[in-house]
C-alpha cells in the first residue's frame, strides 16, 4: 500500500529532477531541490534528502551524470548534468505525464451516466 | 529494457563499493547543509538557527542515507551477505559442527551424484545422434530359448534385403555384426574389436567422418573392395590422430584392407568397443532365403518421420509371415510348433544396457538416496540440538526488532550455506568415485563409454544440495517457532521442560534412521551371503594351476584340413615346453571368452512331449585330454581316446545334469543323440560316458538358475568347421610365465596369429564376478556409510539428551542412584529408540527385500540369516554409540551438577 505510493512519488521526483536539470544545466543537489522548491511555488514540500535517491537512480540509469566541482562561493559540491539518454528519457517522461494527466482529467470529468 | 540491466549491474557494483559510496554521499551531504545554511545566514537568521533551519528542511540525515543506500544498493541481497557473514562467524565459532554437517552431507551428496551420473551416462541420457528417438533396434521375436532368455533374436541377411524391399517405414536400414578380428599393422599381430556392417549404418546414426569418407553401398557388392573406416579413439590411441594415415592399409584376417576415414567418437555411444568397421559382405548362398532362419546379425532401423515402433513391427512381422509360407514345408512345420514368429523392435537406446544392469542401477540409486536421507536426519539433529543452544540469542534477536521472516531467512542462510559447502566437496568426491567405477564400467560394459562431469550431473547435485538445505531449514524453524523457545518471559525450569519438543522430533529423526540402516545393511547381508554362496560354488573341475588362453584362426585356414594340422602341430610344439603336466586344446571351454551355444538336439528313444519347448545343450568339442587337464571326473563308462576320429563310429560323452534332466532310467551310456534329425538314426553319435557336471555360472545366469545338460565331442568327429581354439594347460609355473611360452610357439607357426583372453583360470572365474563382485561392494559402502551415520546419529542424540539433564541426573545421584543404575537409564533410551526403528526396518525389509530377487543367489529374498544377524549387528552397534554418553551421565558428580544451578 505505502509501496506503491512511494513509486509514484519516486517517478514523478525523477520527471521533476530531469527537468529542472534540462532547464538549469549542471547544478548541485541543494540547487536542484531549492529550484524545484520555488518553481512549484513551495507547492511541493519535500524533504531535500530524498531528492539524493532519485539523484543515484538517474545516475545508474545513466540518465544524468555526476561530477565534482566548485560552487560561486568557492565551495566544493557534486554537480549533476543531462545526459544524451537523459534528455531523450525526459521527452518520453513528459509525453507520458501529459498523456497520462489528459485522461485522468477526462476520466474525472465525464459526465455521470443516469 | 537496456537501461534495466545497466541499472541492475550497477546497483550490483554499488554493494562492493560501498565505503567509496558512502564517503562520497557523506562529503555531497556535508556541502549541502552548509550551502543551505549559508543561504539562510544571508536571509538573516542567527548562524545557530540557519544551520538548523537547514536540517529540518534536509529531513532526517540518517534517512536520507538509508534511502541513499537503498536505492543505489540491492537492499535484499545486502541483507542475505550480512546473515551470510553472520552465518560464517557462526561455523568458525563452532568448527566442530560445522566440519560433522558438511562433511557427512559431502558423503552423501558426493555418493548421490557420482551413482547419477552412472546411471544418466548408461540408461537416462539421450544418446548424441540427430533424432536418437527414430532409431530402432530390430530383432526376431521365436520362441527358441537356447540363444538367451529374453528371446530376442537377432537378424540375418535375407531379412535385411526382404525388408529393404519391401518396408517403407524406415529411412534407412542397416546390419551391423560385431567382427573381432586378428589385425596385423606393422609387424604387430593383435585380435581386435571390430564391426562389419552394411553402409547405411551411418546413416542409421546420422554420422559423418571427421576426415576421409566412410564405404558405401558399391563396397557390399564388390569383394575385392576392402576398405575400412577406424573408430576415433583407436584413431588417437594408435595412430596420434595422424591424418596421413588414410590410404594406409591394414591386415584384417589375412586380407589388406585400406583406410578411407575416421568416424566421429560418437559412434561409440553405440558400442565403443570396435576399433574398426568394414562393410559387411555376403556370398549369393548366405543370401538365399534359406538361410532366414539363422541369426546372427544386429538389424538398426531409422524410423521414419512420424511413424510408431508398433506400426513398423507390424509391417515387418507381415512381411516375415509372408516370407514364412513360401518356406519348406519343414520349416514351415518346425516353426508353426506353437510359436508365434514375429518381428518387435526397441529404442536403440533401451539395448544397449540390458535390462537387468539397469534394474541394478535404478537399485543403486535408491540405496544411494536412503544414505542421504540418514545422513540429513543427522544434520538436521545436530541443527536442532544448536538452535536448542541459541535460544538466547534468538530471543535477544526478536527483542531487538528481528521478525519471524528475519529470522527464518537467517536459519535457511546458514543450512544453505553449509549444505553448499558439503555439496562442492561431494562433487570432488564424486569425481573420485566416478574414476573407481569407471574403472568397474570398463569391464562390466565394454560397450560403454566412460563418463564424467556435465551439466546434467551438475544439475542433479544442486536440485539435490536444495531439497537438502530446504528440509534441513524447514525442520529448524518449524521447531524455532513451534516451541516456545522464543517466549523471552519463560524461566530456567520452563525451558527445561520446552526440549521435550525437541526430544520428539529428534528421538522419531533417530527411529527413521535406524529402519532405513536396517533395510540398507540387510540388502548389502543378502548381496555378501549370495556372493559367498557363489564363491563356494564347486565349479565341477579344478581351476587351480590351469592357465587358458584362446586363439582365432582367420578363414585362410578352412581350406584343405589346415586348421586341424594347425592343432595338431601347436600341441607337438606345446609339449617341448618343460614343467607342463598336461596340455589340452579344445573349442572352448566354461570361463574362457568362448560363446557356449546351447543347441536343440534329440535323444534316441526320448519322446519329446509335445506341449514341451525342444531339448537343449550345451554342446562342446573336446579332445582327448580334456578330462584329465580340467579334472573332471569320469562318472560312467569312458572317455574319447585318441582313437575317436573322424575314420572312427561318431561317439560323444555327456554330463551328469544331462543324465538327470533327460534320461529318466539313468542309464545313458550306449543311447544315441543327434544335433541333425535328418541324419539317418545309425549314424547319430554314442553316447560312451557320462563325467561330471561342470558349472559355469556366467551362462547359468544367463539362462536363469538351472541344469546345465552337456554334449560333448571328440575335436575330430567335430559337427563344425574348426575356427576357435582355447589352450588349456595344468602346470605349476605360473600363468604369465606359460603364457609367454606359449606365445612364443604360437608365433613359430603363424606370426599373424594373435594369442587373447589369456589368464589363469581361477582368475577367469573371478572375473566373471565382476557384475556382482560391483554391485555388492558398491551397496556394502553405502550400508557401511548409513551404519556410521545413524551410529553417529544415536551417540549425537543421547548426548545432547545427557548433556541438558545433568542438573536432573545430579539429583538421582545425590538421591542414591548408582552409577549402574544411571547407566542403564540411559541405555535404555538409546535400546528402546534402536529397537523401535529395527522393528519398522525389519517390515520395510521383507517388504523391499522381493525387489531384489534378480540380485540374488541360492538364497531367498528372506535370508533367516541375514534377518537375524544383520538386526543384532545393528543393535550391537547402537548399544555401543548409547553407552559413551550412558557412561558420561554416570561420571556427573551429584555436587558439582547441584552447584551449577
Amino acid at each position: 500500500m505505502t509501496e506503491s505510493k512511494l513509486d509514484l512519488l519516486q517517478g514523478t521526483l525523477d520527471l521533476l529532477v530531469l527537468q529542472t536539470l534540462s532547464a538549469m544545466g549542471s547544478l548541485h543537489g541543494y540547487g536542484i531541490a531549492r529550484r524545484i522548491e520555488q518553481v512549484s511555488g513551495n507547492e511541493i514540500l519535500l524533504n531535500q534528502g530524498t531528492i539524493y535517491a532519485s539523484l543515484v537512480r538517474l545516475q545508474q540509469r545513466r540518465w544524468i551524470a555526476a561530477k565534482w566541482g566548485t560552487s560561486d562561493n568557492n565551495r566544493r559540491a557534486k554537480y549533476y548534468s543531462l545526459t544524451k539518454a537523459g534528455e531523450k528519457q525526459l521527452v518520453k517522461e513528459t509525453e507520458n505525464w501529459e498523456r497520462l494527466s489528459t485522461v485522468i482529467t477526462r476520466v474525472l470529468s465525464a459526465p455521470v451516466e443516469v | 529494457m537496456n537501461s534495466h540491466i545497466r541499472e541492475l549491474w550497477e546497483r550490483l557494483i554499488s554493494i562492493f563499493r560501498k565505503r567509496e559510496l558512502d564517503d562520497d554521499f557523506n562529503e555531497e551531504l556535508a556541502s549541502h547543509i552548509e550551502m543551505a545554511t549559508e543561504d539562510n545566514i544571508e536571509s538573516g537568521m542567527s548562524p545557530v538557527e540557519a544551520r538548523r533551519q537547514a536540517l529540518i528542511r534536509f529531513g532526517g540525515i540518517d534517512a536520507a542515507k538509508e534511502q541513499h543506500r537503498d536505492s543505489r544498493g540491492l537492499p535484499f541481497i545486502e541483507s542475505i551477505m550480512l546473515d551470510v557473514r553472520y552465518a560464517f562467524r557462526m561455523f568458525c565459532k563452532n568448527p566442530g559442527f560445522s566440519l560433522a554437517v558438511i562433511i557427512t552431507l559431502a558423503l552423501c551428496i558426493g555418493a548421490n551424484t557420482a551413482i547419477f551420473s552412472m546411471l544418466d551416462a548408461l540408461v537416462i541420457k539421450p544418446l548424441p545422434f540427430p533424432e536418437p528417438d527414430r532409431i530402432v533396434s530390430i530383432y526376431t521375436i521365436d520362441d527358441f530359448e537356447y540363444y538367451n532368455k529374453s528371446n530376442k533374436l537377432p537378424c540375418n541377411i535375407p531379412q535385411y534385403l526382404d525388408f529393404k524391399e519391401n518396408a517403407d517405414v524406415f529411412s534407412h536400414l542397416a546390419l551391423w555384426q560385431n567382427a573381432e578380428s586378428n589385425l596385423v599393422i606393422g609387424d604387430d599381430a593383435t585380435r581386435s574389436p571390430g564391426g562389419a556392417a552394411t553402409a547405411e549404418i551411418f546413416d542409421v546414426l546420422g554420422l559423418n567422418p571427421i576426415i576421409g569418407r566412410f564405404f558405401t553401398k558399391e563396397n557390399m557388392q564388390d569383394p575385392d573392395k576392402r576398405e575400412m573406416v577406424l573408430t576415433q579413439s583407436f584413431w588417437k590411441s594408435y595412430f596420434q590422430e595422424d591424418p596421413g594415415i588414410i590410404g594406409s592399409t591394414i591386415q584384417v584376417n589375412g586380407e589388406v584392407y585400406e583406410i578411407i576415414g575416421v568416424a566421429p567418437r560418437i559412434f561409440e555411444y553405440y558400442n565403443a568397443q570396435p576399433k574398426f568397421i568394414i562393410s559387411l559382405q555376403w556370398t549369393p548362398e548366405q543370401a538365399s532365403p534359406q538361410n532366414r532362419y539363422g541369426y546372427g546379425s544386429r538389424m538398426l532401423g531409422r524410423l521414419k518421420p512420424n511413424v510408431t515402433i508398433n506400426s513398423a513391427s507390424a509391417q515387418l512381422t507381415s512381411l516375415e509371415r509372408r516370407a514364412l509360407d513360401k518356406a519348406p514345408p519343414r520349416v514351415k512345420e518346425d516353426k508353426d510348433h506353437g510359436v508365434k514368429l514375429a518381428i518387435g523392435m526397441d529404442p536403440l537406446q533401451s539395448t544397449l544396457v540390458k535390462p537387468e544392469l539397469r534394474l541394478k542401477l535404478y537399485f543403486l540409486q535408491g540405496a544411494v538416496l536412503f544414505v542421504l536421507l540418514i545422513g540429513c536426519v543427522n544434520v538436521i539433529n545436530l541443527f536442532l540440538s544448536r538452535s536448542n543452544a541459541r535460544q538466547g540469542e534468538l530471543s535477544i534477536r526478536i527483542a531487538l526488532g528481528s521478525g519471524p521472516v528475519s529470522i527464518a531467512r537467517q536459519l535457511f542462510v546458514e543450512s544453505f550455506l553449509l549444505t553448499l559447502i558439503g555439496a562442492v566437496l561431494g562433487v570432488v568426491l564424486a569425481l573420485g568415485i566416478i574414476n573407481i567405477i569407471n574403472i568397474f564400467t570398463a569391464q562390466l560394459l565394454p560397450k560403454s563409454l566412460p563418463f564424467g562431469i556435465d551439466g546434467r550431473m551438475l544439475a542433479f547435485t544442486t536440485i539435490i544440495a536444495i531439497l537438502t538445505s530446504l528440509a534441513i531449514g524447514l525442520f529448524q524453524v518449524f521447531h524455532v517457532f513451534g516451541s516456545h523457545l522464543l517466549n523471552l518471559t519463560q524461566n530456567q525450569s520452563q525451558r527445561v521442560s520446552s526440549s521435550r519438543s525437541l526430544r520428539t522430533m529428534s528421538g522419531g529423526l533417530v527411529v527413521a534412521q535406524m529402519a532405513i540402516t536396517l533395510i540398507l545393511l540387510i540388502g548389502a547381508g543378502l548381496l555378501i551371503h549370495s556372493f559367498a554362496n557363489l564363491l563356494a560354488v564347486d565349479p565341477g573341475f579344478n581351476p587351480n594351476q590351469l592357465t587358458t588362453a584362446s586363439i582365432t584362426l582367420p578363414d585362410n585356414y578352412s581350406r584343405d584340413n589346415r586348421a586341424e594340422k594347425f592343432r595338431l602341430q601347436l600341441e607337438d610344439s606345446l609339449r617341448e615346453i618343460p614343467g607342463l603336466t598336461s596340455i589340452s586344446l579344445p573349442t572352448t571351454t566354461p570361463y574362457t571368452g568362448g560363446y557356449l551355444g546351447r543347441m536343440v538336439f534329440r535323444l534316441q528313444d526320448y519322446e519329446q512331449p509335445k506341449s514341451e519347448k525342444p531339448s537343449t545343450a550345451l554342446y562342446l568339442s573336446v579332445d582327448s585330454s580334456y578330462l584329465k587337464t580340467m579334472q573332471i571326473p569320469l562318472i560312467n563308462g569312458r572317455w574319447f581316446n585318441t582313437g575317436d576320429n573322424n575314420k572312427s563310429h561318431p561317439v560323444c560323452a555327456v554330463n551328469q545334469d544331462f543324465v538327470t534332466q533327460y534320461v529318466p532310467d539313468r542309464n545313458a551310456v550306449g543311447k544315441h543323440v543327434t544335433f541333425n534329425i535328418s541324419q539317418p538314426e545309425e549314424n547319430w553319435p554314442e553316447i560312451i560316458g557320462v563325467v561330471g557336471s561342470v558349472r559355469d555360472l556366467k551362462v547359468e545366469e544367463g539362462l536363469g538358475r538351472r541344469l546345465l545338460p552337456t554334449i560333448y565331442r571328440p575335436i575330430q568327429q567335430n559337427i563344425f568347421p574348426l575356427f576357435g581354439i582355447t589352450v588349456v594347460i595344468r602346470s605349476p609355473r605360473p600363468a604369465f610365465e606359460v603364457i609367454a611360452l606359449v606365445r612364443e610357439k604360437v608365433k613359430e607357426i603363424d606370426p599373424a596369429l594373435p594369442l587373447y583372453e589369456t589368464g589363469s583360470m581361477e582368475g577367469n572365474i573371478s572375473s566373471s564376478f565382476n557384475e556382482r563382485r560391483a554391485i555388492m561392494l558398491l551397496l556394502c559402502s553405502f550400508a557401511g556409510l548409513a551404519l556410521i551415520l545413524s551410529a553417529v546419529g544415536i551417540y549425537g542424540v543421547l548426548a545432547y539428551d545427557v548433556s541438558k539433564r545433568t542438573h536432573e541426573i545430579g539429583i538421582r545421584g545425590a538421591i542414591g542412584a548408582t552409577d549402574k543404575q544411571i547407566i542403564n537409564m540411559v541405555l535404555r533410551q538409546g535400546i528402546w529408540k534402536a529397537g523401535i526403528g529395527l522393528l519398522i526396518g525389519i517390515v520395510g525389509a521383507l517388504y523391499l527385500s522381493k525387489f531384489m530377487t534378480s540380485l540374488l543367489f541360492e538364497i531367498e529374498p528372506i535370508d533367516p540369516l541375514t534377518f537375524v544377524l544383520v538386526p543384532v549387528l545393528l543393535l550391537v552397534v547402537a548399544i555401543l554409540a548409547s553407552y559413551i554418553p550412558a557412561h558420561q551421565a554416570s561420571r556427573v558428580d551429584p555436587a558439582l551438577a547441584l552447584r551449577a544451578e
